[in-house]
């Protein structure tokens, strides 16, 4: 669950940039033959409900419906006693608290004489919900509307931009300033509470901690000794805009002259204007050889999710956009003279109006 | 079945492991498709083992035991094979992997649960998918408990008392709400504790409820609600308390009494064979009895106390329009936490097992209102 400060100030989201990305979406209805569009968010997949309203649960889970013009309506299985909480952290839309989410919807459709309603992440969207919203005789037709939905979402704003910036400036100071210790435990809940203690919505970290048996991040609870390298990976979010930082240590001091190389390196890459060019760096300018790769970013309802990786797969479904993203983490695994080094880091570029 | 590396297969999975293969057995079931994410990680967990974090997930169990575990994050697909020993799939696409592993198991009959979480992607073809809904095989699986998974329980408990010690000697006057949550996040790290469903209350008449920490800061006199919920082996004991930050006032330590003499109620009505309703009413009966019938309607309050396992607010729901009967071994909490129009929100509740002829509490901590 989430259990990191949760907050909503205008300074940091202003409602009007919420109103630019919604009346973006909404421009696409028409288009598209939608009355309307629903997203789904819990936990595990807040994030496109959270840019469009600033919400992200802390448990439970809920449904958006975004009009083809006015304000969304959020319903949600959260109890009408925390309808206060929603309302001081989602600044936008009305809240109706309702066991059955996709049936106050569902009603809210009828109402409007609306047949025809586009889903984000169709496939993904819950059994339950999808029969409710359909309704008993079918009434409502469902669309996927994930291609609509992403066109909107990868158009990162400069409101967006400055909150990954502190997200991982926070990222790269509890990364700088940890513990160091032989306790990888110690080390990772260290981690953890300067993140929270900063302010951080959640966190998450993993700790491999020896590079030279498996290439797993392991949660406390699998945690105790260290090998000679090992690799911590900390994300992070801040009012719904995540970021993953990966860091590799040794107890070596050959193998930390290696690293710190590396890291300048990775830090250089990550500084290009776009994944595209950082990921050619790695590939051309790297004191080592780049094994494996992967390329995040907040494309649908995920914080974080697969978009590119090596090996050939392009894990981006839909092919609704193949170039540059804003917005993105690499994670990069490398081979330096036989010893595996870990690095990720998020390449921040320029919005796009 | 043996683990990878030193990672050992719990006696409470393998103890649960049996228990899912004579259910299927007895329902004539071939296959059962688990669901799960971080939120509801529960079915998952409890035929595969492992706790997602990131992601979501599907595990095929089969009768036989064997389990393939399909899981659309590599860092969580990795995690997977260094803690397990199924078979792990990274799946980019979910949907159209999990129906192609149901379509190659050919003509069988494949139940999946929780069925109102299941992508639709894959329940619209449940006919062609031979799928069924499977939540009843598992639901009393997962309320009823096993002494193997008691073990987990009870160190979840023991360290929910102890990170109470934490959190309470954390709340003084300017310290903000979610520092008060990092150090007891820290503690729980440091324990080996990966999960914790934790919200808090700070203030006083007007708190309505709990909630995360919004950075409000603690001043004398608050009274601070929390409930935390520490998870062990993926197994979770709550403990709800109410701290004062100084020393309660005469009106708070009042109001208080209620909750304690209703918790008291609660936890004497509990026994093996009786309903969730009964627990409900005998909580709730104190309420009446001080004219404050009112508070424990929904307008104010959720539930009067939950089952407590995989999942930290699992079936039975203490409500009395809730029939579901109590059965030994059973793990949950009793707390009647509402709210009361003299000082505010207020909860107490404590993790216990239930017993045949009572129940045995597992928290240590006092049940009283606590100064900071």
């Amino acid at each position: 669950m989430r259990r990191g400060l949760m907050g909503w100030s205008e300074a940091d989201l202003p409602v009007a940039v919420l109103r630019k990305r919604l009346s973006r979406l909404q421009e696409g209805f028409a288009k598209e033959g939608l009355g309307g569009l629903v997203l789904y968010t819990n936990l595990a997949r807040p994030a496109a409900v959270s840019f469009l309203t600033g919400f992200t649960p802390y448990w439970s889970e809920g449904l958006l419906l975004v009009p083809a013009s006015g304000e969304p309506v959020f319903a949600t299985a959260l109890s009408k006693r925390v309808s206060a909480w929603i309302r001081s952290v989602m600044p936008i839309g009305s809240i109706e608290n309702t066991p059955q989410p996709a049936a106050a919807i569902g009603h809210k459709l009828a109402a409007a004489n609306i047949d025809r309603v586009g889903v984000v992440e169709l496939d993904l969207f819950p059994a339950a919900q999808a029969a409710l919203l359909m309704g008993n005789d079918g009434a409502v037709v469902l669309n996927d509307a994930t291609a609509l939905f992403r066109s909107v979402r990868i158009r990162v704003d400069a409101t967006e931009i400055s909150l990954v910036r502190r997200a991982d400036d926070l990222a790269r100071h509890c990364l700088e300033t940890f513990h160091r210790g032989d306790d990888a435990r110690q080390m990772a809940a260290d981690i953890e509470a300067r993140a929270r203690l900063a302010g951080a919505e959640e966190v998450l970290v993993g700790v491999n901690p020896d590079l030279g048996r498996s290439n797993a991040f392991l949660r406390s609870d699998r945690l105790d000794g260290l090998g000679e390298h090992f690799a911590i990976r900390l994300s992070l979010s801040l009012q719904g805009s995540w970021v993953r930082r990966t860091i590799t240590l040794s107890l070596i001091s050959e193998a930390q002259a290696m690293f710190a190389a590396a890291d300048a390196a990775f830090e250089r890459a990550l500084a290009s204007a776009s994944q595209a060019a950082a990921l050619q760096m790695l590939q051309n300018g790297f004191p080592g050889k780049i094994t494996a790769w992967t390329v995040e970013a907040c494309v649908g309802s995920y914080p974080l999710e697969v978009v590119r990786r090596s090996g050939g797969t392009q894990a981006f479904p839909g092919n609704a956009f193949s170039g540059h993203l804003p917005v993105s983490v690499i994670s990069a695994q490398a081979d330096l003279n036989g010893v595996t080094w870990l690095g990720a880091g998020p390449v921040i570029g320029e919005a796009r109006p | 079945m043996k683990g990878p590396d030193k990672f050992a297969v719990s006696a409470a999975y393998r103890a649960r492991v049996g228990d899912l293969r004579r259910a299927m057995e007895a329902a004539d079931i071939d296959g059962l498709l688990l669901y799960g994410n971080n939120w509801h990680a529960d079915f998952l967990r409890y035929a595969s083992d492992f706790g997602i974090v990131e992601g979501q997930g599907l595990a095929l169990f089969e009768r036989d035991g064997t389990v393939t575990l399909l899981l659309d994050d590599p860092i969580e697909a990795e995690r997977a094979r260094a803690e397990t020993t199924h078979e792990i799939v990274l799946a980019d696409d979910l949907v159209g992997m999990a129906k192609s592993l149901l379509l190659r198991g050919g003509n069988r009959r494949v139940a999946a649960a929780p069925y109102h979480l299941l992508p639709y992607g894959i329940a619209r073809h449940a006919e062609e998918l031979r799928l069924s809904d499977g939540g009843k095989l598992i639901e009393q699986l997962l309320m009823d408990k096993r002494q193997e998974e008691h073990v987990h329980v009870r160190r979840a408990a023991a360290l929910a008392d102890r990170g109470y010690d934490i959190f309470r000697a954390a709340a003084r006057p300017g310290r903000k709400d979610y520092e008060l949550i990092a150090e007891i996040e820290k503690f729980f790290r440091c324990e080996g504790v990966n999960e914790n469903f934790m919200i808090i209350g700070v203030g006083g008449r007007e708190v309505r409820g709990m909630a995360p920490p919004s950075g409000k800061v603690l001043k004398d006199g608050d009274l601070v609600t929390t409930e935390l919920t520490p998870c062990v082996d993926g197994y979770y004991a709550q403990l709800c308390r109410t701290l004062v930050v100084g020393q309660p006032s005469e009106l708070q330590l009042k109001s208080f009494r209620v909750f304690q003499e209703a918790l008291d109620a609660g936890l004497r009505a509990v026994r093996a064979g009786i309903t969730a309703s009964e627990v409900a009413k005998a909580e709730n009966d104190v309420f009446r009895g001080y004219g404050l019938g009112q508070y424990v309607t929904s307008e104010y309050t959720r539930v009067r106390g939950h089952g407590v396992g995989l999942f930290p607010d699992q079936k039975p729901q203490v409500l009395e329009d809730v029939t579901i009967p109590l059965t030994a071994n059973m793990t949950m909490i009793v707390h009647p936490n509402t709210y009361h129009p003299d000082v505010g929100y207020l909860v107490l509740g404590d993790t216990i097992i239930v017993t045949p002829d009572g129940h045995e509490g597992l928290s240590t901590m006092p049940r009283a209102l606590l100064p900071s």
